[in-house]
C-alpha cells in the first residue's frame, strides 16, 4: 500500500535544505534559487531564508558541475592532462592553460622562447576580452537587458573567428605545450588582430553610451552589493571583485610573469566597493588588453614558438611547485607535487571564482532579493570553475 | 537633494535612455550578421584552422594507403583514449589475403610477417580535439578534417573507421577524376 | 634520504616555525609548525595582513599534508605554511574563526580526504554526494610517497623562527 499521508512526505527538503535550516521560525521563507535559475550562469543552487523581500541568509549549494579534475589530474599523464584545463573555466581557459603549462615549466626548469611568451600573451587577452565581453552581456541579461548580449557576441564572434585559426577550438582551447604553444601565429592572425583592435576601440565607447551610462542600469548597480577590504582579505577574493575596492592587486603588475614587466598598461582599481565598480574595472580592462595587444604585436620577436627540444612527454623531477596567473576572474593557482614519475603526485586548481563566491552570504545578507541577482552577476562566477 | 540638481538628474537620466534608442535604432536598419543555418553555412574560409575530428593522410602517391607506419602511439597519447588500431601480420612473401596465421608460422619465422594495418577506430564520442595525436605522429599521418556538420541519433554513428574512410574518399576522388582523365586522353 | 628528510620536518618544537629553503617552489617564504600552533600561527598572520589564498592537503606516506597559502596584495609575496598530521591522526583546527573563507576549503579538504576540520561551524560535503561517503584524492598504500621524496626542499631547514616574531 502507498502512504500518501501528509506525515509520510518528507517536506523538509533535501539534504542541504534540512542542513540550512530545521526549524525555520514563522514568517520566514526559505527559498531556493537554482539550480536552473538562469541568473545563475549554470548550475549553482543558492538556498535564501527571506523574511518578504530581504535576505536574511544565504547558502550557495556547489557541486552540481563537480568532475573531479583533480582527481584526472593523478591518472592522467601530464600531457593528457592538457585537454582538461580548457574545461575548467570555459570562460578564460587560456589562462588555465597558462597557469598549468607554467607550474610544469617551472618544475623542470624549461625556458619558454621569447616568441612563443608574446604569443601567449596575445592570445590570452583576447581571451580575456572575450570573456569580459560575455560576462559584459550576461549580466545584463540579469538585470533585466536583453540586447547587450547580441552585441556582445557579434564582437565575440570575432574574436572566437581569430583564436580558432590558431588554436583550432572556439572555446575549450588546448593551444599551450610545455615549453611554447602548439602552432606559430602568421601574418594574417596579425592583420586580423590589429583590425580587430581598432574595431573594439569604438565599441567599447559606444557600449559605455549605451549601457554605463543609462539610467535604468545605474540604478541596479551604484550602492549595491559593498564588499569591504576586509572580507576581501580574509575570503581571499581575487580580480575584478578585488580591484572594484579599491586595491590595484594583478598578478601581471603585482608578481609580472612571462613578458608582462615588458609591456605598459595599467591596473585600473576604483574604490566603490559596490557592484557598479567591479564592473567599471572590467570595462576598463578590455581597453587595457587592447593596449598590451598592440604592444605585443609591435614587439613580436622572430624565433621559435616553441622550445625545440622541449620534451612531448614530460617527467619533471620531483618537487613543489605553486604557479598564479591572472585569469579574468582573478588569480588562478596551480600547486602541483611530483614524485618525479609521469603522473602528477597531486594537482590542485586554485580556482578564483571558489573564493569570491565564498564571500557571497556575507555580502548578500539584508539586501533585496532581487539585488542579490545583480551582485552574483557581479562576482562573474564561471560554475565549472567553482564545482572543478 | 535640491530642486535643480533633482531636475538636473532627471534630465541627464532621459537624455541617457534616448542615446541608448539611438545605437539601437541605427543597429536596427544594419544588415544581418547571423547565418541562418540550414539554409546558409558558414563560409569555408571562416573555417580555416577548424578542427573536426582526426582522419588519416594518404601516402602523395598512393591515395588509397595511409601513411601510418603503426607505431601506436598516437593510441597511446590520446588522453581519451579513442584510438584503437587493428593490425594483423601478414606473411612477405606468400601474400595470403585472409591475414589468418598460425601460432606456429609466427614463432618460426618472425621476421618474414608484416604488421598490416586493417583498421583505425576512432571513438569521437570521447574525444577532446586537444591535437595532441596529430602532434605526436612522428610520419604526420593524421590531420583534422573539416566534418563539421555532425549529427547523428546514436552512440554508434560517431564511432568511425577512419581507414575505410579514407577509402571511401579516394575511392570517390579517384571514380571522378578516371572520367576527366579519359576524355582528355 | 627519506629518513633524513623526515627526521628533520619532525623537529619542530611547539611555539617555533620552521623556515624551510624555498627554491624554485614559488613562495616567499615557508614554513613548517606543529598542529597544535597552527591557530596561533595564523592569528599572527592575520594581524601581518595577509590574505588566505587557498588551502590544500595530499595524502602521503606518514600521513597528511595540510598546505595553506597565503598572499600579501601590497607586493604579491606568498607564504606558505604546511602541516603534518601523522599516526593516523585525521583531525585538526578549523582556521575559519579567524579567516572566514576557509570555511570552504576545508569542507573540501573534508570531502576529498575526510579530514575533520574542529570547530567547523558546517562540516558537510561541499561538492560530493552527501549520501556517499568517498574520499576520492586517497591514494593507495603502495602510492603514497615519503614526504622527502616529493618535496625536497622540505630537507633543507634554514633557521627556527618563534612565532611571535614571525612578522618581521
Ligand atoms: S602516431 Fe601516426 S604513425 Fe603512429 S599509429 Fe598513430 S597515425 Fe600511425
Ligand atoms: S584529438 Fe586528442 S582526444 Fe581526439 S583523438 Fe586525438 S589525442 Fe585523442
Amino acid at each position: 500500500m502507498l502512504d500518501t499521508t501528509l506525515d509520510s512526505l518528507d517536506l523538509r527538503g533535501d539534504f542541504y535544505t534540512r542542513n540550512f535550516q530545521p526549524h525555520p521560525s514563522e514568517n520566514r521563507l526559505i527559498l531556493n534559487m537554482g539550480p536552473q535559475h538562469p541568473s545563475t550562469h549554470g548550475v549553482l543552487r543558492v538556498i535564501l531564508e527571506i523574511d518578504g523581500e530581504y535576505i536574511v541568509r544565504a547558502e550557495p549549494v556547489l557541486g552540481y558541475i563537480h568532475r573531479m579534475h583533480e582527481r584526472m589530474a593523478e591518472v592522467k599523464r601530464y600531457e593528457q592532462y592538457l585537454p582538461n584545463l580548457g574545461r575548467i573555466d570555459y570562460l578564460h581557459a587560456l589562462a588555465w592553460n597558462w597557469a598549468y603549462v607554467g607550474a610544469v615549466e617551472r618544475l623542470m626548469g624549461l625556458e619558454v622562447p621569447k616568441r612563443a611568451e608574446y604569443i601567449r600573451v596575445i592570445t590570452c587577452e583576447l581571451n580575456r576580452i572575450s570573456s569580459h565581453l560575455l560576462w559584459w552581456g550576461a549580466y545584463l541579461l540579469d538585470l533585466g537587458a536583453f540586447t547587450p548580449i547580441m552585441y556582445a557576441f557579434a564582437d565575440r564572434e570575432i574574436i572566437m573567428d581569430i583564436l580558432q585559426r590558431i588554436t583550432g577550438s572556439r572555446l575549450t582551447y588546448c593551444y599551450y605545450r610545455f615549453g611554447g604553444v602548439s602552432q606559430d601565429i602568421d601574418d594574417k592572425f596579425i592583420e586580423q588582430t590589429k583590425e580587430l583592435c581598432k574595431y573594439l576601440r569604438p565599441r567599447l565607447k559606444m557600449y559605455k553610451d549605451f549601457v554605463t551610462d543609462n539610467i535604468i542600469f545605474r540604478k541596479r548597480v551604484e550602492g549595491i552589493g559593498i564588499i569591504e577590504t576586509e572580507i576581501l582579505r580574509k575570503y581571499g577574493a581575487t580580480g575584478p571583485v578585488l580591484r572594484g575596492s579599491g586595491i590595484a592587486y594583478d598578478v601581471r603588475k603585482t608578481k609580472p610573469y612571462s613578458v608582462y614587466s615588458e609591456i605598459e598598461f595599467d591596473v585600473p582599481s576604483y574604490e566603490l566597493e559596490d557592484a557598479f565598480g567591479r564592473y567599471l574595472v572590467r570595462m576598463q580592462e578590455m581597453e587595457e588588453s587592447l593596449k598590451i595587444i598592440e604592444q605585443c604585436l609591435e614587439q613580436l620577436p622572430a624565433g621559435d614558438f616553441i622550445l625545440p627540444k622541449a620534451p612531448k612527454r614530460p617527467k619533471p623531477p620531483a618537487g613543489e611547485v605553486y604557479f598564479t596567473v591572472e585569469g579574468a576572474r582573478g588569480e588562478i593557482g596551480v600547486h602541483l607535487l611530483s614524485d618525479g614519475s609521469a603522473y602528477p603526485y597531486r594537482l590542485k586548481l586554485r580556482s578564483p571564482s571558489f573564493s569570491n563566491l565564498s564571500l557571497f552570504p556575507e555580502v548578500v545578507k539584508g539586501t533585496l532579493l532581487a539585488d542579490a541577482v545583480s551582485i552574483l552577476g557581479s562576482l562573474d562566477l564561471v560554475i565549472p570553475e567553482i564545482d572543478r | 537633494m535640491s530642486n535643480y540638481s533633482k531636475s538636473q538628474s532627471i534630465r541627464e537620466g532621459i537624455w541617457s535612455l534616448i542615446v541608448g534608442l539611438k545605437i539601437t535604432a541605427k543597429n536596427f536598419l544594419k544588415p544581418t550578421i547571423t547565418v541562418h543555418y540550414p539554409r546558409e553555412t558558414v563560409p569555408t574560409d571562416k573555417l580555416e584552422g577548424y578542427r573536426g575530428h582526426i582522419e588519416l593522410v594518404p601516402k602523395p602517391k598512393d591515395p588509397f594507403t595511409p601513411k601510418c607506419i603503426m607505431c601506436n602511439l598516437c593510441a597511446t597519447v590520446c588522453p581519451s583514449g579513442c584510438i584503437k588500431l587493428v593490425t594483423v601480420k601478414e606473411p612477405i612473401e606468400e601474400k595470403s589475403k585472409s591475414g589468418t596465421n598460425t601460432q606456429e608460422d609466427k614463432k618460426t619465422a618472425k621476421k618474414k610477417f608484416k604488421k598490416k594495418l586493417v583498421a583505425f577506430e576512432l571513438n569521437y564520442n570521447y574525444c577532446s580535439l586537444c591535437g595532441l595525436c596529430v602532434q605526436n605522429c612522428s610520419v604526420k599521418s593524421l590531420r583534422f578534417s573539416k566534418d563539421i556538420y555532425l549529427a547523428g541519433y546514436s552512440k554508434e554513428e560517431f564511432e568511425y573507421d577512419l581507414l575505410a574512410r579514407l577509402r571511401a574518399k579516394a575511392k570517390v576522388k579517384s571514380a571522378k577524376e578516371l572520367p576527366q582523365k579519359n576524355s582528355e586522353g | 634520504m627519506t629518513k633524513e628528510g623526515l627526521g628533520h620536518v619532525l623537529e619542530v618544537k611547539p611555539g617555533f616555525c620552521a623556515l624551510l629553503a624555498t627554491g624554485k617552489v614559488g613562495y616567499k617564504k615557508q614554513l613548517f609548525i606543529l598542529p597544535d600552533d597552527l591557530l596561533n600561527v595564523v592569528k599572527h598572520l592575520d594581524e601581518c595582513g595577509y590574505a588566505l589564498e587557498n588551502i590544500t592537503a595530499l595524502e602521503i606516506e606518514e600521513g597528511f599534508l595540510l598546505v595553506y597559502h597565503f598572499n600579501q596584495w601590497n607586493n604579491g609575496e606568498k607564504l606558505a605554511l604546511k602541516v603534518l598530521l601523522t599516526d593516523g591522526v585525521k583531525e585538526i583546527d578549523s582556521i575559519s574563526d579567524v579567516y572566514p573563507g576557509a570555511l570552504w576549503h576545508e569542507r573540501e579538504c573534508f570531502d576529498f580526504f575526510g579530514i575533520v576540520f574542529k570547530n567547523h561551524s558546517n562540516l558537510i560535503p561541499l561538492l560530493l554526494d552527501p549520501k556517499e561517503n568517498i574520499h576520492p584524492l586517497l591514494k593507495a598504500k603502495n602510492k603514497r610517497q615519503p614526504l622527502a621524496a616529493i618535496m625536497p626542499e622540505s630537507e633543507k631547514i634554514e633557521q627556527y623562527i618563534k612565532i611571535e616574531e614571525l612578522g618581521k
